[in-house]
């Protein structure tokens, strides 16, 4: 990689929720870490993965990549400049590097809006077109991605959820960002369309040599779109690494179980053992949050939680045991090794075909 | 410990509902003074009215002289009765309050049993038919219907008095029939809004995998509706609870007034006409007193009930 | 590429939704039926409403007068007809004002939250806590006997109920994903509230805003019954009635039309705004 400065840089990053319940005099106060420590880069035209179970941070950290919501702690870089010392005024600007794309299709786009006039939105809001010329660059981005430029006076219900989607894709490409942060982007679509959409933001990645931030809980999907993952859970990053090594050699014990717990598309293939529902709101004690479920668990874990350190090449990962923990691979023993070899060789080829 | 809390708020809200009521009289046009002083135009008497009740105080200390004196229960005179408004107000209270009971029990039972019927007959002639008739007793202006029950009960048909009050402590009988009018008129307004949730949610509880298998089943299906009926019916009653008493204590001013039934309505509108200032404030004082209570005797209620609430949070 | 069939588009005009269904139209032809009654009074009336005739007092219907004659023998025909005045001109302007104040405060609400919410809503709850009638009767009381003021109380009465609903809405609309959404595309306060959060904020308003001119109509004839409408001796419903119950036995006619009125004009209200709330929840 050069060594110019990556595009964002995110350092120690926290947010406490704090709710207060009941009434005055009498207030109950809750407190959930939802980040804690998250650090991470993402360098020009890389695509980062962030994956973790429902109440893993993910979107959270997402939220705070916008300042959608205000950090606790940490910082957040977009080409060297700290997002946090901005002013509203130029926070509004500066977002302009950065964009999101929401999960909902059907939730993300105003009902009661055309989908030109928030495709023209952006523009009009950062004082980038006027009224004629958002017309014009609107129709290029609907064409952009794959949708009829005649339907901008149309309203969002009279979409599918994959058009929406484009919809939402054209939205966020806009104003022109660095980086756009998918949050669970393909998650509420039908498997085909699925595929439909990661293959649009492929093309435009590559176009436009965008960054992103990809988050899922689905590692199927991540496992072919991003080129490094990161693995959260209860609000920490546990690894991190290039997205073929971590998965095919985890050095946590959790991305493992996150591995195992991939549904395998082969009829007979025996469903893989069910991890236990997060959300047990253990008393957070001092030693690493997952000992509590890790099968790898030894008394030194819960004495102190353990730093992210590195455990490889570009690697790292927040376990004392990561060198015990087993190699993983896909299926699990359910597809013989020789398929698993040509299964591999077949993707390769379908995505090397993809760039070309 | 939530209930403290409770308290504190409802006392804010009285606290600005004194504020309220106290600031009516700002907006009398002219010189409170002359006002009160009434027949009596004399510049002594009005300089020495002036005097006693402070009125050449700034506003805040002339409010919080009121307050006091009101929460020690002293509201003021009655202009027109030279009595203390106090115990006026607190004298009609009770026949406003057999009334206002006369006439929830007539909404409960029209309304809950035609909402009931509407729903298990839903969608036929009968539905419709008790449909419309709610948006009618929803719609009808209640002095009108209160004369149109004079014209033809009293007058034409001699079966009910068109007016006056019997207490029910002298003659129960008599009582009964003296209040049978204007409680029904008061309660007609409540009871169609009450047969309109009661049908929704007896309809959606008909709808209910639940019953459909006992029907499946073959349980006979006036078990069915009693059993749900009556489980269901009570919800919409319960859950309006205090928001009907407000309805209530509304509709009487103008029905006490039409059938002449001495509450603290008909008392309301005898010092309207008689422009007995500190009687109509003490009124609505009370009125919304009254409202705010019993809000936090439902919530009071609701906590005891429901376990969970008491314990602050839910499992 | 296809688009989904739609039968119903997203911004159905206000009419076509009105006629949809029967209540609407039935709602849609009494309001503009009592409309047209208050407008055209002046051309319509065979009397004029103050005209006193001393020879033809407290007569029944007849040929000359098809409604008969009040006590002071006026033809209650067109006292019934110039009557339509005032109520549709309370209803219209008291709720035209409460949504006014009351949306703009409750969007506030819902959106600032916090002490500002606190405050709002403490007021909100406290004006519910009176009956609204007795408000609006103190109110027209201390502000003395006119149309206008008549019509100010009303509104003020009406006013918590579309705080509470524009503040309930715009907490819901809110927490959508598409608020979000365009926040983070930098949309700013204020075009967020006009422009994403208003306009969803549009049709329960618009439902709510019918069953209160419907209430309106019994507040302004209920005032009027009491004295405290449009001073006498100009003609409204509420004052016909206030004679009409002296001379319930003897001059029927004098109560059972003004009611009447008064009775039609509520219900075409309520149908209008239960036939806009079964169209819009059909979408």
């Amino acid at each position: 990689m050069s060594a110019a400065m990556p595009l964002l840089v995110v350092r120690d990053l926290g947010k406490t929720f704090v709710r207060r319940s009941g009434l005055p005099g009498f207030r109950r106060v809750s407190r959930v870490e939802a980040v804690r420590g998250v650090s991470f880069q993402v360098e020009a035209g890389e695509t980062l993965g962030l994956v973790g179970e429902s109440g893993s941070g993910k979107s959270t950290t997402a939220r705070l990549l916008l300042r959608l919501i205000d950090p606790t702690s940490g910082e957040v870089l977009l080409n060297g400049q700290d997002l946090a010392a901005l002013s509203a005024g130029a926070l509004r600007a500066r977002r302009g590097g950065m964009q999101m794309i929401f999960q909902d299709p059907f939730a993300s786009l105003n009902p009661r809006l055309s989908v030109g006039y928030q495709l023209a939105e952006p523009l009009v809001v950062h004082g980038l077109a006027s009224r004629a010329e958002a017309r014009v660059r609107v129709a290029g981005l609907l064409e952009r991605v794959g949708l009829n430029p005649a339907h901008a006076r149309s309203y969002p219900h009279q979409f599918s959820g994959g058009q929406r989607q484009r919809i939402a894709i054209a939205r966020a490409l806009a104003i022109e960002p660095d980086l756009i942060v998918a949050d669970e982007a393909v998650s509420a679509l039908d498997v085909s369309v699925r595929a439909q959409i990661l293959n649009l933001l492929a093309d435009i990645r590559r176009e436009q040599k965008l960054s992103m931030v990809f988050i899922s809980h689905d590692l199927g999907v991540v496992w072919h779109v991003v080129d490094r993952v990161a693995v959260m859970y209860r609000g920490r990053i546990v690894e991190m690494g290039p997205v073929k090594a971590v998965f095919e050699a985890p050095r946590h014990p959790y991305t493992r179980e996150l591995l195992k717990a991939m549904p395998v598309a082969r009829p007979g293939g025996r469903r893989p053992s069910t991890a236990p529902a997060p959300g047990d709101e253990a008393a957070a004690g001092r030693g690493c949050s997952f000992a509590a479920r890790c099968p790898l668990v030894e008394p030194g874990c819960r004495e102190r939680e353990p730093d992210l350190v590195p455990v490889g090449p570009g690697r790292t990962s927040a376990c004392i045991r990561a060198g015990d923990v087993p190699v993983f691979s896909l299926g699990e023993g359910m597809i013989p090794p020789a398929s698993r070899e040509r299964l591999r060789r077949l993707q390769d080829r379908f995505l090397a075909g993809r760039a070309a | 410990m939530i209930l403290l809390g409770r308290l504190g708020s409802i006392l804010a809200t009285l606290f600005l509902l004194s504020v309220i009521v106290f600031c009516l009289q700002l907006l009398l046009p002219g010189d409170p003074a002359t006002i009160l002083a009434g027949e009596d135009r004399s510049p002594e008497t009005i300089a020495s009215i002036r005097e006693r009740f402070g009125l050449d105080q700034p506003l805040p200390i002339q409010y919080v002289r009121w307050l006091g004196n009101a929460v020690q229960g002293d509201l003021g005179m009655s202009m027109r009765f030279n009595q203390p408004v106090v115990s006026l107000v607190l004298s009609k209270l009770p026949v406003t309050f057999q009334l206002a009971t006369m006439a929830l029990v007539i909404a409960i039972l029209i309304g809950v049993t035609s909402g009931i019927v509407a729903a298990v007959y839903a969608g036929t002639a009968v539905d419709q038919t008790l449909t419309v008739l709610s948006v009618f007793g929803f719609s009808i202006p209640n002095f009108w219907l209160g004369i149109l029950l004079i014209m033809v009960v009293s007058v034409q048909w001699g079966l009910l008095p068109a007016s006056g009050y019997v207490s029910p402590l002298v003659d129960p009988w008599e009582s009964f029939r003296t209040m049978l009018m204007p409680a029904f008129v008061l309660g007609s307004q409540l009871a169609a809004i009450l047969m309109r949730h009661t049908r929704s949610a007896m309809i959606e509880a008909l709808n209910t995998d639940y019953v459909r298998t006992a029907y499946a089943k073959g349980m006979p299906r006036r078990r069915i509706i009693l059993r749900h009926a009556l489980r269901n019916a009570l919800v919409p009653v319960v859950t309006l609870g205090a928001l009907e008493f407000g309805q209530l204590l509304g509709g009487s001013v103008l029905t006490e007034y039409v059938f002449s039934v001495p509450g603290i309505g008909k008392l309301l509108v005898d010092s309207v006409f008689n422009r007995d200032y500190p009687v109509v404030q003490a009124v609505v004082l009370c009125s919304g007193a009254i409202y705010i209570v019993l809000n936090l005797l439902a919530d009071i209620a609701y906590v005891v009930l429901d376990p969970r609430i008491r314990r602050g949070r839910s499992a | 590429m296809s688009t989904k069939a739609e039968t119903i588009a997203a911004h159905d005009g206000l009419l076509a939704l009105l006629w949809r269904n029967f209540a609407g139209r039935s709602g849609a032809i009494l309001v503009v039926f009592f409309i047209l009654m208050a407008a055209t009074a002046p051309l319509v009336a065979p009397y004029a409403p103050l005209a006193s005739d001393w020879n033809a007092v407290l007569q029944p219907p007849s040929a000359a007068h098809l409604l008969g004659t009040d006590e002071l023998g006026r033809d209650v025909l067109s006292r019934l007809l110039w009557g339509a005045q005032s109520p549709i001109v309370a209803a219209f302007g008291s709720v035209a004002l409460a949504l006014a104040i009351g949306v703009p405060l409750g969007l506030v609400a819902g959106y600032a939250g916090g002490v500002t919410d606190a405050v709002i809503s403490r007021l909100t709850d406290t004006l519910l806590a009176v009956p609204g009638i007795m408000l609006a009767i103190a109110l027209a009381l201390f502000l003395g006997g006119s149309l206008l003021n008549a019509t100010l109380a009303i509104a003020v009465a009406a006013v918590p109920a579309f705080i509470r609903l524009a503040r309930a809405r715009t907490i819901q609309v809110m927490a959508e994903p598409y608020v979000e959404a365009a926040r983070s595309v930098g949309v700013r306060t204020v075009r967020l509230l006009f422009v994403h959060v208003f306009p969803n904020l549009v049709p329960p308003l618009i439902v709510q805003a019918t069953l209160a001119m419907a209430v309106a109509v019994i507040a302004e004839a209920s005032l009027s019954f009491l004295g405290l409408g449009r001073p006498p001796p100009a003609p409204s419903w509420g004052s016909m009635l206030t004679v009409g119950k002296d001379y319930i036995g003897s001059a029927p006619w004098l109560s059972i039309w003004p009611g009447l009125c008064i009775f039609l004009v509520t219900i075409g209200f309520s149908l209008l705004g239960d036939g806009l709330r079964q169209s819009l929840e059909r979408r």
